[in-house]
């Protein structure tokens, strides 16, 4: 099965079939959890590690107060919708890959079009519209994290005083930049959920092809997301 | 000291070139664009500042210090690590690591260690070759979108690099290269419960992988740049 016959069915399944509730709240809450601890973890270092980066720059600039202009900028339009997509790859969609492939080495998901119910509208459809409602608010609380641990460690480290930070924030981002990265999440909501579902049902037999799928999930999911991150900001912020 | 087969020396040369050519593509894939964006981002920046030859000493600085690291350490776990645990796990619940032990081959000497230097010898190699790409991503944004001058472009890049720098950043690659290799072949000798297992296998790696590298990011960060002057 190629993709785009994969999209084009699951397209189809969106307008015809049946709509399973129940597993939208199910998915929600799996996506939600799973991803919220590593996502969080990982924007409170980047926030940190941004705050220490910027500072040694800026320094031998001489220039050290717009440390919080770099971690605010830097946090909210690049780095934490970024490593809150590689996080869901890496930890919701790796993990649906292995799951539905699982699935269909132990032909369960035969089972299910035997029993008549569509595969499609009941594993897939959920799970797009799980990611596509807990993505933004994941990447709202990764921006938060990012700007708090980077603050933390500028208040710490180099004595640059919260209030800094909070005007640098009041006059540097607006609401635009969290609109942009909340539009990122929903597209990177999709983009995983669509490709990790994909490579799940289109697993081989065999114990090394669960393996396998998984492994092909991961590395294009963190491709895709990436390059689809640098083209959003390319797009929102510099398109002419 | 033991003599060492020709057969595992084999394995070392074997493990060592797939992984580094099978991670090379999608980093340079990630590593271009981002370096043109931050070209692009730091172009704007600097230039309300009118001081546009310090745009290529950010970008050498960003890139060297933290993301062409980061950015190869986050691909090669996703490639290498993933296809290391993927790989072991599959043996492990065909039980073929248990006939090589049964025959007398050490598994961590067979199969763990060519991987483990194998991942740190990519992981190396491909940082390197990331800076450079990245540098050339960045240099297309400002020369021919924002229209930065060449000559200064490449002068000030090229007065700003330093030894400093390169030890910097090999240390970080090869740190990340030691615990993507750990935590993958860990997982992966870990696996059981067929099929199911070895997906599970690769998805804890993979997250295991990127949390541990960017928490302890962070700290190396802190570390060198104190150790070298730079903070």
């Amino acid at each position: 099965m190629k993709f785009h016959r994969f999209i084009v069915d699951v397209t189809g399944c969106l307008v015809r079939q049946p709509f399973f509730w129940g597993n939208v709240v199910r998915d929600t809450y799996q996506v939600g959890i799973q991803s919220l601890l590593v996502c969080s973890v990982v924007a409170a270092f980047i926030g940190s590690t941004l705050a220490v980066q910027g500072a040694s720059i800026l320094r031998t600039f001489g220039s050290l107060d717009l440390i919080s202009i770099f971690v605010s900028l830097a946090g909210l339009r690049e780095m934490a919708p970024m490593t809150t997509a590689a996080m869901c790859a890496a930890k919701a969609g790796s993990g649906i890959t292995a799951t539905l492939a699982t699935m269909r080495t132990k032909q369960q998901i035969d089972a299910m079009e035997v029993m008549g119910v569509n595969p499609l509208a009941y594993l897939v459809i959920p799970k797009i519209i799980a990611f596509c409602l807990v993505l933004p608010l994941l990447v709202i609380l990764s921006d938060a994290l990012c700007i708090i641990a980077g603050m933390l460690v500028c208040y710490v480290q180099f004595d640059v005083s919260p209030s800094t930070f909070a005007d640098a924030l009041r006059t540097y981002v607006g609401p635009r930049d969290l609109y942009i990265g909340m539009g990122k999440g929903v597209l990177f909501g999709l983009v995983i959920c669509l490709m990790s579902t994909y490579f799940g049902f289109t697993a081989g037999i065999g114990p090394s092809a669960v393996g396998v799928a998984t492994n092909r999930s991961v590395i294009w999911l963190c491709l895709i997301c990436i390059l689809v991150n640098s083209l959003i900001t390319y797009v929102c912020y510099f398109a002419p | 000291m033991s003599r060492v087969s020709p057969l595992i020396l084999r394995e070392y040369v074997v493990q060592a070139t797939r992984l580094t050519t099978r991670s090379l593509l999608p980093v340079l894939a990630v590593v271009i664009p981002f370096g043109f964006v931050i070209g692009l981002q730091s172009s704007m920046i600097v230039r309300n500042f009118g001081v546009e030859s310090v745009v290529s000493n950010l970008l050498a600085a960003v890139l060297i210090r933290e993301l062409a690291p980061c950015l190869t350490a986050i691909m090669i776990a996703a490639q290498s690590g993933s296809s290391i645990a993927s790989e072991i796990g599959a043996m492990r619940v065909k039980e073929e690591i248990d006939a090589l032990v049964l025959i007398g081959v050490s598994p961590f000497r067979y199969l763990v260690l060519p991987r483990l230097v194998g991942v740190v010898f990519s992981s190396y190699v491909i940082n390197l070759l990331a800076i450079i790409s990245g540098v050339l991503g960045g240099f297309l944004s400002s020369y021919a979108v924002v229209g930065i001058a060449q000559g200064v472009f490449w002068d000030s890049m090229l007065q700003s690099l330093s030894v400093k720098d390169l030890a910097f950043t090999s240390i970080k690659s090869v740190c990340f290269g030691v615990i993507i290799g750990a935590t993958a072949s860990y997982f992966g000798m870990k696996t059981t419960g067929g099929a199911e297992g070895v997906g599970k296998s690769v998805n804890t790696t993979v997250v295991y992988a990127i949390v541990t590298f960017i928490v302890v990011n962070f700290f190396l960060s802190q570390f060198l740049l104190f150790a070298l002057g730079l903070l």
